[in-house]
């Protein structure tokens, strides 16, 4: 059995990378070596919170959807009547005048205002009609209004995601590496025993068994290198998602990986992707604002009717000429119609142009549609796989340390070796890295469906 | 402290790690004299040289190279890394006798030895008792008389059959206590009542000749009956229970009565911190122990209560 123990050295060894390495740990900065502090436990929530405080990317998304908002009421304005006041006060280098060649006027000059002016108007326009311009114009800026929210939406589901991962990854990185230190301070004792023991001379001791000791003692040694590096990476990067200065000193509090069953069938699944998934729901409203500018570019066949005023006043340095009492002040009225008769076939091919992009959009939401089933049947699928390997793997991990039990008191009535106590501590060691790494990987999937989904499964799957 | 440590008889070396037989000597020795690593600071005190014996005939199983060697380890660099101001020295002797002989010449300050032996030299031995080594959760041992469940018969079935029983300290009282129980039915002690007694490195080996029918009747410990059982259940649908014996504490380590204070300091605070220092845990755990606990009187009354009445019965007592 002793020929065994570096393959299931090895074996250990696949284990423990992947284990971890599903973290995928991101890093924008290396890993250094936080600062000298007591560091801070935190749970999963606190982190979530400090990720919100924190996030950049979730500050921009709401300032996104401000202005798509201000965009909307800027689009909306244009139901309202416009006011403009105007204003002026101006001087002609000589006084306007008119000279009367009719006969009898023998060429009488008058002078119709001064030479000093000024003026003030109100003027009115209301566009009454304007072919529909008006109303899709607020239409698509109210969708782009759903469209930030969408992709706030999105960026907050992806720093839940990643908080997720990284928490739990950390959590992940310190379980493996506790487990290799149990069994790390197991091979050492008997380390510690057989090198004595082969050095003291002691014909019970050979140089194989020494030799196989300190092999598999080196190796567990070198993969320890390995998991201790994972639990600083790990760190780093939950720190690099939460927001936080790289050099802040804190540890996750929790010790368990979270797995709970999802009751849930794929076709629910998908109908609530569609329903909820932000990347869907931006394609429905794109195709809409594309719906929209059909209907925007067929007003350019209907006429525009504005109604427009204007109140008036103006006066000279003297009520001469033209700067009478019926001149001074007043107002105006009017009615203004515009009908597009003959352009160039530029609406009608702006039409056809809009109705392609249309039918592109629809194909590309097919695509969308189809890759959206594809990707939460995907993650669907791994879910039930890892649940089926959470359940297999605990029943492996129990019946491991049931025989690691049953080996350590058969070996203390003398009813079986020290390398059957040794290798089913391994089997252990094994199993319930696997038993723990298969945990994290249902979470990180379930994290994953929910991300695709766009919503906690949880909130929107009956109990 | 446990003193079953299988004896190899045949001088081949058995498959794999050939060595567990040291190591049970060494948990012996560590259990004994928890001499090992502790991770609290060492009493700050001056020098002392512990001067540490062990009675050799208490463990079974050991050549008396490797039980050097053995317990060398526990008093060489390892200690001197957890103490380096203080010198520990070890002594194995081959029997009581020579213990008693080396405390009366003040050569040791310590002894690990068995219940037994200490019972047996109590007037002569001026030892205290002060540690004794736990497994699992108890630093006791109960023995069970086994026979197969066809014929069935009581005890005096079994005349001129043959009997398996340890060789080892441990095996000591396993037939004292048999002995016992056959002076109380007015029967004659073991060796003369069976027709055969044979000693057995492991006791595992005596439970089977039994359950293949190659012997009749063993003393084994009821721990080891109970895991042989959990192992292969049919060892208890073939097997039974004819006699069970109460607990006993099997060994204990001593110091001797005029030792100096700061000599049992820091022999006391190498014991206790064996089993809270990780690596001193391991070992603890490896070498078939888990803890060192303190000693009482009372733990020893049942050997000490067998032991009286085996003398007594023996020497036709009433």
């Amino acid at each position: 059995m002793m020929k065994k123990w570096p393959l299931l050295a090895l074996a250990l060894t696949c284990l423990f990378i992947p284990g971890v390495s599903g973290a995928e740990v991101s890093l924008s900065e290396p890993a250094k070596t936080p600062a000298v502090q007591s560091p801070r436990a935190l749970d999963y929530s606190a982190c979530v919170s400090i990720a919100i405080e924190n996030n950049r990317t979730r500050t921009i998304s709401a300032l996104a959807v401000d202005m798509a908002e201000l965009q909307h009421k800027q689009a909306l304005s244009s139901y309202w009547p416009g006011l403009m006041l105007n204003a002026s006060m101006s001087r002609f280098d000589e006084g306007p005048d008119f000279i009367f060649s009719s006969p009898g006027f023998n060429g009488l000059k008058v002078n119709l205002m001064e030479k000093d002016m000024r003026s003030a108007s109100l003027d009115l326009s209301w566009p009454l009609y304007t072919g529909g311009q008006r109303s899709v114009a607020a239409r698509q800026a109210e969708i782009g209004v759903s469209l930030s929210r969408e992709d706030a939406r999105r960026t907050d589901l992806q720093m839940m995601y990643d908080v997720k991962r990284m928490y739990y990854g950390a959590v992940l990185a310190r379980k493996l590496r506790d487990l290799g230190r149990e069994i790390q301070d197991h091979f050492n004792a008997l380390l510690l025993v057989t090198e004595n023991f082969y050095t003291a001379g002691s014909l019970t001791v050979s140089k194989c068994d020494y030799l196989s000791i300190k092999t598999l003692c080196e190796g567990v040694r070198s993969y320890m290198i390995s998991l201790e590096s994972q639990v600083e990476l790990s760190d780093a990067a939950l720190l690099n998602t939460l927001g936080i200065p790289y050099d802040t000193a804190l540890t996750v509090a929790d010790t368990t990986i979270p797995c709970e069953a999802v009751k849930a069938e794929l076709p629910a699944l998908v109908g609530k992707a569609y329903a909820f998934n932000p990347d869907y729901r931006k394609a429905d409203a794109a195709l809409e604002a594309l719906e929209l500018s059909i209907e925007d570019r067929k007003s350019g066949y209907l006429p525009t009717l504005t109604f427009a005023g204007k109140l008036y006043a103006m006066g000279s340095s003297e009520d001469s000429g033209l700067m009478t009492d019926t001149n001074q002040n007043g107002y105006t009225l009017g009615l203004y119609m515009q009908l597009p008769v003959f352009s160039g076939f530029l609406t009608k091919n702006r039409i056809k142009e809009a109705r392609t992009r249309l039918k592109a959009g629809e194909e590309q939401k097919i695509l969308l549609k189809d890759g959206l089933a594809i990707q939460v049947k995907h993650a669907f699928i791994e879910l039930s796989r890892y649940g089926r390997e959470v359940d297999s793997g605990k029943k492996a991990a129990d019946t491991a340390e049931e025989n690691r039990q049953l080996n350590v008191k058969a070996y203390d009535h003398g009813l079986t070796e020290l390398k059957n106590v040794t290798e089913a501590l391994i089997l252990e060691t094994f199993f319930k890295m696997h038993y723990e790494t298969a945990r994290y990987r249902h979470l990180e999937t379930l994290a994953r469906l929910e991300w695709i989904v766009g919503r906690e499964l949880h909130q929107i799957l009956e109990p | 402290m446990t003193l079953s440590a299988p004896r190899r008889t045949n001088g081949q070396k058995p498959s794999g790690l050939r060595f567990i037989p040291v190591l049970c000597f060494a948990v012996l020795c560590l259990a004994g004299s928890a001499v090992c690593d502790a991770v609290e600071t060492p009493p700050s005190s001056a020098p002392v040289t512990l001067r540490v014996g062990y009675v050799l005939d208490s463990f079974s199983g050991v050549s008396l190279e490797d039980a050097r060697i053995a317990v060398r380890l526990l008093y060489g660099a390892r200690f001197k890394h957890r103490y380096p101001q203080h010198r520990g020295e070890v002594t194995l002797f081959p029997d009581m006798r020579s213990a008693v002989d080396a405390i009366r010449k003040k050569q040791i300050n310590g002894l690990g030895l068995s219940t037994l032996d200490y019972l047996k030299t109590r007037d002569v031995n001026n030892l205290v008792p002060v540690r004794k080594a736990t497994r699992g959760n108890s630093a006791r041992t109960r023995f069970v008389v086994l026979t197969r469940k066809d014929p069935a018969g009581g005890l005096p079935a079994l005349r001129n059959t043959t009997l398996l029983i340890e060789a080892s300290g441990q095996g000591h009282v396993a037939s004292m206590w048999l002995d016992t129980l056959l002076f109380e039915r007015k029967l004659p002690e073991s060796r003369k009542f069976f027709k055969t007694v044979e000693t057995m490195d492991k006791e595992s080996q005596a439970a089977m000749k039994v359950f293949f029918r190659k012997a009749d009747v063993c003393v084994i410990q009821k721990s080891t009956y109970l895991v042989m059982n959990e192992l292969n259940p049919q060892i208890g649908e073939k097997l039974q229970v004819l006699f069970e014996s109460p607990d006993y504490m099997m060994g204990l380590f001593a110091v001797v009565k005029d030792i100096d204070e700061d000599t049992k300091r820091v022999l006391l605070d190498y014991a206790d911190g064996l089993s809270q220092d990780r690596e001193g845990d391991r070992i603890l755990s490896m070498f078939r122990a888990n803890g060192i606990s303190e000693y009482s009187p009372e733990s020893i009354e049942s050997l000490e209560n067998l032991y009286r009445t085996y003398l007594r019965l023996k020497h036709g007592g009433r």
